[in-house]
């Protein structure tokens, strides 16, 4: 286990460049789903509001 | 076949038919290709364990190249024949490209320090990956800071087509110039110079970033869509709010 988290010496360039790669992925991944997420989530209500308005 | 897409509706169908399977797809690679990277990939015979930064550095690199040739395409398409949904192609890319360069420029930077005993040199194949950066960054500066924004599209697709003359540099950089930087490992003539025990991981993390932008990008121009409705009906209250005091002049100049 400790030469597997040693990576021949390499560690401290290693792990940071994966450590940084799937953060980033990841950040990416959450921002762009809770965007959606708030945008289809606001315009349903502004929908809802609108449909009794445009029927009335 | 443009102007087949340019129909938002058809879009969305399709989106919602191909977001699932990319999103899969990337994680299946990603997960594959970096965890084999890390830890079934042998060591090489050079550079050690450092060679598995290769599996993050590489794709990282390849989808900063391929997301700023999208980018330049969608705005292409979005200046020529003013194509809404190309032009939230290209704003959707934007953020994804200046991510992955600056994950290039970090892992190529983390590698480079034992490899080269420098972080960063005035190599051409580094600096034209950070002009790469700054490209993104004017296009993003661009389309957030003007309020046309009709104008801002127009100029950050003058912007991206121009910037596009960086990517044949950044192929050709380690050709035509003498650098530090390695010269190309899987696209070249006569085929990938690397072992298949290396390679594969290699290619599914490639795959799988290249599924992830795609997936990214077609969520990020769903909600774009969304929010341009949103926009759209927010200023039809507006404009019924504004005519308002209008009605009661109608009325006397009529009494």
């Amino acid at each position: 286990m400790a030469e597997l988290l040693d990576m021949g010496k390499y560690a401290a360039f290693i792990w940071p460049s994966y450590g940084v790669s799937l953060m980033v992925i990841g950040g990416f991944i959450v921002w762009s789903l809770r965007r959606r997420h708030k945008a289809r989530a606001l315009l349903r209500q502004i929908e809802a509001v609108e449909k009794p308005a445009v029927g009335s | 076949m443009f102007s087949f897409f340019a129909n938002p509706e058809r879009f969305q169908s399709l989106a919602k038919w191909l977001g699932p399977p990319l999103a899969v797809l990337a994680i299946v690679g990603i997960v594959g290709g970096l965890g084999a990277g890390l830890f079934l990939a042998p060591e090489d015979y050079q550079q050690g364990d450092a060679a598995r930064m290769l599996y993050v550095h590489v794709p990282a690199a390849w989808l900063a190249s391929f997301s700023y040739g999208f980018l330049a395409i969608a705005s292409f398409i979005s200046f020529v024949w003013r194509h809404n949904l190309a032009d939230s192609a290209a704003e959707a890319a934007a953020p994804l490209g200046l991510g992955f360069t600056f994950l290039a420029l970090f892992t190529g930077a983390l590698w480079g320090k034992p490899m080269w005993g420098a972080y960063w040199v005035w190599d051409a194949r580094l600096t034209s990956m950070l002009v790469l950066l700054f490209l993104f960054l004017g296009y993003m500066t661009i389309r957030s800071v003007m309020p046309d924004k009709v104008r801002a599209a127009r100029l950050g697709a003058i912007v991206a087509m121009v910037g596009a003359i960086n990517l044949p540099i950044i192929k050709f950089s380690v050709d035509w110039w003498s650098t530090l930087h390695q010269p190309s490992s899987l696209l070249r003539a006569g085929g990938p110079a690397i072992e298949n025990t290396m390679l594969w991981p290699l290619l599914a993390a490639i795959l799988g970033y290249t599924a992830l932008f795609g997936w990214l990008v077609l969520v990020q121009m769903q909600t774009e869509l969304d929010v341009r409705k949103i926009n759209r009906i927010q200023r039809l209250h507006i404009g019924t709010r504004l005519s308002r005091p209008e009605a009661p002049q109608k009325d006397i100049s009529n009494g």
